[in-house]
Formats: structure tokens, sequence, C-alpha cells
């Protein structure tokens, strides 16, 4: 279904000829020259091109299919290869075409004059890349900048991992610990809160209340098994530190639910209170 | 108690399987993976520290379906391997 959707656009594109067919005087210096993307980061000559194409890696046009249209677009740029004869003339020009779905993310794209192919999948995956070149598109999964040496596509962000990361939700960053509304705010005047604990004098994460009871304040607060919240004491917060608020959320087999506080930024040592004993 | 002694085969087993492996909860010091399956739903395998030779191994859903192994530091490999069937299984059978 989704590539039907993606019939939309299908565009070919000689890249080079773009330049050369603009009646714009072009040096093969100034199309080396061009190889820096406007995002930097550009590599070139780590195509794997058959040896029968000179180095001639280049970048050349803009793909988007709005330029197309007359709407004003983001340049997107590639590289391509020329082919030149034994007296330097150029005999062939390899450039990269591209499908693009309804919402312009880039669905497929292919060379012309060898049988490069490069589609990628709804999720960034690589369904099906064959050719000599099919891995130098560095423009991929909805445009994106895809790094060969990390194996990652670059949203902007943070490099996303598609295969790693099922319907492209956000890479996890840890075990989720924090839900319901969370707030940040500044405490506003000094207040004494409570942290539970077994091991660690000093840590980040508070109630507003005393727990009733170890038994209580692991399960609510979903602690692991490293904490058995044998301990608690009084943590000062003082005016002017930033915490979290939110509600703990089930892990390592315990249900959650109890309200939570995080320091945000660090406090001094001699705010942790000593611990007493908690049933 | 650390987690030294292990360390090495649950790095090996998370990288096989492609799992992002959490060191760290709430100021506690934990070995703990996610698994997420197509639909979004949720798994947890945990490690306990050794203790004694035995080692703790538990998954759960985030809700009511949970097991729970103890394996000798040895065996934790083979152990691992069971706790990822586990989770598995209960994809396949929530499909």
């Amino acid at each position: 279904m989704f590539r039907t959707l993606s019939a939309t656009f299908s565009i070919w594109l000689i890249l080079c000829g773009v330049l050369l067919g603009s009646g714009v005087p072009v040096s093969k210096e100034s199309l080396e020259n061009a190889c820096l993307h406007p995002h930097g980061g550009f590599r070139t000559g780590d195509l794997s091109a058959p040896k029968s194409i000179r180095n001639a890696s280049h970048a050349a046009g803009s793909l988007s299919p709005e330029s197309f249209e007359g709407v004003s677009a983001a340049m997107v740029w590639t590289e391509g290869s020329d082919n030149y004869d034994a007296d330097g003339n150029r005999t062939l020009v390899l450039g990269w075409g591209y499908d693009w779905d309804v919402r312009n993310h880039l669905v497929g794209a292919k060379t012309e004059g060898d049988d490069t192919e490069s589609w990628p999948g709804p999720f960034g995956e690589v369904l099906k890349a064959y050719g000599p070149i099919a891995s130098g598109n560095p423009w991929r999964y909805g445009t994106k900048y895809f790094d060969e040496e990390t194996q990652l596509s670059d949203f902007g962000f943070r490099y996303f991992d598609a295969p790693k990361t099922p319907l492209g939700l956000p890479a996890p960053r840890g075990v989720a610990s924090e839900g319901g509304v969370i707030r940040s705010f500044t405490q506003q005047t000094d207040q004494t809160y409570y942290r539970v604990f077994s091991g660690n004098q000093q840590g980040a994460w508070l109630t507003a209340r005393p727990p009733g009871s170890s038994a209580f304040a692991r399960e609510a607060l979903a602690l692991p098994a490293e904490n058995t919240a044998s301990l608690i004491q009084k943590v000062v917060v003082p005016a002017g530190t930033r915490l979290q608020r939110s509600r703990a959320l089930p892990a390592f087999g315990r249900r959650g639910g109890g309200e939570q506080f995080r320091l945000l930024e660090e406090i001094p040592a001699q705010n942790f209170g000593t611990g007493v004993p908690l049933r | 108690m650390s987690y030294e002694p292990i360390d090495d085969v649950i790095k090996s087993w998370a990288s096989k399987h492609s799992l992002s492996l959490y060191t760290e909860y709430k100021d506690s010091e934990v070995r703990s993976v996610d698994v997420v399956d197509r639909s979004g739903k949720k798994f947890q395998i945990w490690i306990d520290k050794p203790n004694d030779g035995i080692v703790g191994v538990h998954a759960w859903d985030y809700k009511k379906r949970r097991k729970d192994w103890e394996s000798a530091v040895a065996d934790l490999g083979e152990t691992l391997e069971q706790a990822i069937a586990q989770v598995n299984e209960w994809q396949d059978g929530g499909l």
C-alpha cells in the first residue's frame, strides 16, 4: 500500500545535466567544490563505483518534488559519478532518481546508467538494495541523512536506529520511570522532602510525604531490588532548586503509582539527613 | 555483591538480541532491558546481583504476566535465553 502511495512523484534527474544543461559554465573543480553539503558532513569519494568510473563524485541538483511545482523547497543534494573516456570526455552521467510518497518522504532511489537500486521500507530499514553504488546515496528514509559508518539516520535531533526501533517510536533513553502529569517547577521556599534508601546516602528521588512502610514504598515507587527502602531520611530542598513531580510507572515487577519528585539539580550533601529505619 | 562477575554474560546476551541494557534506575544500579514488540507492547527483563553464586532473572509484561528464574552464575547465559524465549512467547500469544 505504501508503494502505491509513493508513485505520485517519480523523478529522474541526470544530476550533472541539470547544471550543464542550464547554460551555466561548469568546471570539474566547481562540481567537486559543490560536493560540500550545506549541512556539512558530506563525504565524497566513498562510493563503491566500478573502476571504469573515474573518481568524479559530485553534488548537483535540487531533488525535492516541490521544486518542480514552483514551491520553495529544501535543497536535497546527492552524489553522482561521471564516466569519462580515455580522452577525458564525459560519456555517461550517473545520477540518482527518486520516488516520493504523498508526504514527500523518500521511498526509493535508483541510479541512471547502471542497475543500482535502494528501497527503504516505511520505517527506514532497507528492504532492497543492489548494484555497485547502492550504498552511495546517503539520503534515504524521509530524505534524512544516513551515516554508513554508524548505520544510523540523522533526524536532526539524534541518530535513529530504524531496525531496532519498531514503528518509528523514539529510541528509549532508559527504563521509563515517570508517568502521570509530569510537572517541572522551582522550589519557592526551603522545603523538607523524604527519601527511602538502603544504599547511597544521597540521591535524586524524593517523596513529599514519608511512606507508611518499607513495603509500601517499594511497591508504590516501583523500586528495584537493590533499594529495599529499609531507611528513610529527611531531605531539605533549598529554595531555587528545580524539581520534577510525577507518578512512578510500573517497573521491576512493582505497580508504581506513588507520587515522586526528582531533583533536577544537585543540592548540598549536608541537606540529606541521617537515615532512620523504616518498617 | 556486584554485577562484575556476570556483566560480560549480560552484555553479550543483550548485544546478541540487539537489546539496550540499562544500568541505573532511581539511584540504584540495575541490569534491565526492555523488549518492545511491533504493537508497542513492552516487556521487561531484569537481572539481580549474584548472591552466593545464584542470580535471579525476572521477566514481566508490566502487568500481570511474570516469570522468575534462579540460576547459577555459570548457567546465566542459558537462563537469559529462556527469559527472552518467554517474552517472545508472550508476544506471540498476544497477537
